[in-house]
């Protein structure tokens, strides 16, 4: 075959597509009449396109098959129509980014309290080691899993959530508002670029939320022994035996533990094993902050282990008539960062810092001014960028506090005119401390005079 | 009433499946189910298979309709579900490379006087099988293919080109004619 045969042969092709000639069809023609080899194409080439074009409408009738068989399927399947009483605002957009973590946190101590628990009894030297280990191997093995969340929030409706998980390809958790069906807001976890979104479909609107490696890893990991180093600490009790939803389960319980440490001042935890089958089946968690004023109460239950995840299931596009309505930048655990955030959100909030350093607190000393000014139209998504930085001091804080470096909080009595009064102080070195004042200068200090500016 | 379903436009057949009316979405099966076949296929070079995948696709689209935001893009939404089932699909199961290998060994071909063809389509590379089942599933027009694939006509049309050629060498290798 050569270049003539090649450039015959892509013409009878193209012949084939629109069923339309060539302009030289001639050509064609005549080199047919001179090239056997080009002939048998010619008719091979028909003859496939017959052969595919049989195919296809013998296709066709198993499609016209399948499509009753679809419809049958799905006579009972209830239709998922367009979100029209459910609200999620963009009020309430950052608590739910923030209870978000708190979500995540519990499902991973959904894995993680199994794990402790087990080892534990094997130290113990307990009856049921043979249980436990059973439970681990379970857990340890189990990559995705997906189960629903019941949460009863005290400054914002009450939620009911899908949850799935899948360590190769992230999370996705679908949130409706109680009572609906409609499909209010999702919110998706990215793997690949270190990102949450957060859809609020009613609103046509979305947040992007970075998270750095830190917390990315700590949200998707699923790996028993990571997680096993990160909670081993935690102290627990035992609470006993309960049927749940006929199943006969054991329970136990963990006070405020420190995944929650700068998102709540207080949280307990109880997990609850099927003791037949040795999954978790149940997980209830209470948590509160700013005194009592903001309450969370949730119960993961319906789990579904290792059901078989895709991609698929994890993919989702923005449609282009939805607005960013925020975007929520890494957290910097750092002095620097800190000193940032306690910048931006005196800046946002009037000249005035968090009462108390929790993300919890810090939301909801701001709530009427978040109100306010989305009422007046004057609350762009900068600002709310700005505001959000708080989260860089409240983990950096919980940073200190985990460290054991002695970290005092004085924003309930410090304002940014206050220059000589402390604001935050932490242990640095033997018996050195740093001070940031109200101004946010910094300082470091030994214990004496620490002790005189805090008596101020 | 049905009439009026088929005249209907993707958008407003979408806005009434989400008010629950499954005629409606009855109607946007019957309109996109050859070329969500061509699709499956495509991907999946086995006919068997493909059944189970094709109606995953649409069961899944019913449930989840109420989070497609452009009803207007029906035909690419409805698509790219089918395209990710049967990557999972074929994740899942590992079955990228195993795929040629078994069914060179164990062709499954659904049956019927297509077996030589479901063979060969079985063995062709996915970046010739699935332009061909969607030009032949969906009017064999090339504009069509072009806008499927994302490529220039003049493009497609020599995917296509390549694509008649390998299965042509399959077929003539079932035939012992090379």
């Amino acid at each position: 075959m050569n270049d003539q045969c090649q450039d015959i042969r892509e013409k009878i092709a193209s012949a084939l597509v629109d069923d339309v000639l060539p302009t030289d069809w001639q050509t064609v023609e005549t080199h047919l009449a001179e090239c056997p080899g080009c002939r048998q194409y010619q008719e091979d080439l028909l003859e496939d396109d017959q052969l595919l074009t049989s195919f296809v409408e013998s296709a066709e009738q198993t499609v016209s098959r399948l499509e009753g068989q679809i419809m049958e399927s799905i006579e009972n399947t209830q239709v998922d129509a367009p979100a029209a009483g459910p609200r999620i605002s963009a009020d309430g957009l950052w608590r739910w980014t923030f209870q978000s973590r708190l979500i995540k946190a519990a499902a991973a101590a959904v894995v993680v309290l199994g794990i402790v628990f087990a080892i534990n009894l094997f130290d113990r030297g307990s009856g049921s080691n043979a249980v436990w280990a059973r439970v681990i191997k379970q857990v340890e093995d189990a990559k995705d899993f997906i189960c629903r969340v019941s949460q009863d929030n005290s400054s914002s409706p009450d939620l009911d959530m899908v949850k799935y998980h899948s360590t190769e390809f992230g999370e996705r958790t679908d949130i409706y508002r109680r009572g609906s069906d409609h499909l209010a807001a999702a919110q998706y976890l990215r793997q690949d670029d270190n990102t949450m979104y957060v859809i609020i479909h009613r609103d046509k609107s979305y947040a992007l939320v970075e998270l750095n490696e830190k917390q990315m890893a700590e949200m998707t990991r699923s790996s028993a022994k990571e997680l096993v180093e990160l909670f081993r600490s935690y102290e627990f009790e035992e609470i006993g035996e309960r049927t749940i939803d006929g199943v006969k389960a054991i329970g136990i319980e963990v006070k405020n533990p420190e995944i929650f440490a700068g998102v709540f001042d207080k949280s307990q935890i109880r997990l609850w094993v099927d003791r037949d089958t040795e999954w978790p089946v149940k997980i209830e968690y209470e948590a509160e902050g700013q005194g009592g004023k903001v309450r969370t109460n949730a119960v993961m239950h319906d789990f579904q282990w290792n059901p078989a995840l895709g991609a698929s299931d994890f993919e989702f596009e923005i449609p282009s008539d939805y607005k960013m309505i925020g975007q929520v930048e890494a957290v910097k655990n750092d002095q620097a960062g800190a000193i940032d955030g306690f910048r931006d959100y005196a800046d946002f909030a009037g000249g005035r810092y968090p009462s108390k350093l929790t993300v919890a607190t810090a939301i909801h000393d701001v709530e009427d001014e978040i109100s306010r000014r989305r009422r007046d139209g004057e609350l762009g998504k900068d600002d709310m960028t700005k505001f959000m930085r708080i989260q860089n001091a409240c983990a950096f804080f919980a940073e200190l506090d985990k460290e054991n470096k002695d970290p005092a909080y004085y924003g309930d009595k410090v304002g940014p005119r206050d220059f000589d009064k402390v604001l935050m102080r932490w242990r640095i070195d033997d018996g050195q401390y740093r001070v940031v004042y109200g101004d946010l200068r910094v300082e470091d200090v030994d214990a004496a005079r620490l002790g005189e500016l805090e008596d101020q | 009433m049905e009439l009026q379903l088929n005249e209907m436009s993707d958008e407003d057949l979408v806005a009434a499946s989400r008010e629950g009316n499954k005629n409606a979405y009855a109607t946007l099966v019957r309109r996109h189910a050859k070329k969500v076949y061509a699709v499956c296929v495509g991907i999946l070079g086995n006919v068997t298979e493909t059944e189970d995948i094709f109606q995953d696709t649409f069961v899944r689209g019913m449930t989840q309709i109420g989070s497609l935001r452009d009803a207007r893009s029906f035909a690419a939404w409805i698509a790219q579900i089918a395209r990710n089932l049967c990557r999972d699909h074929l994740r899942r199961q590992h079955r990228h490379r195993e795929l040629i290998e078994r069914q060179a060994e164990e062709p499954e071909t659904g049956g019927g006087d297509f077996n030589e063809l479901h063979e060969a389509l079985a063995k062709l590379p996915e970046k010739y099988r699935l332009p061909l089942m969607l030009f032949y599933f969906d009017g064999k027009s090339a504009d069509r293919l072009a806008e499927e694939l994302e490529m220039t006509r003049a493009g497609a049309c020599t995917r296509l080109f390549r694509a008649r050629n390998e299965l042509r060498k399959l077929l003539a290798k079932r035939d012992g004619t090379q």
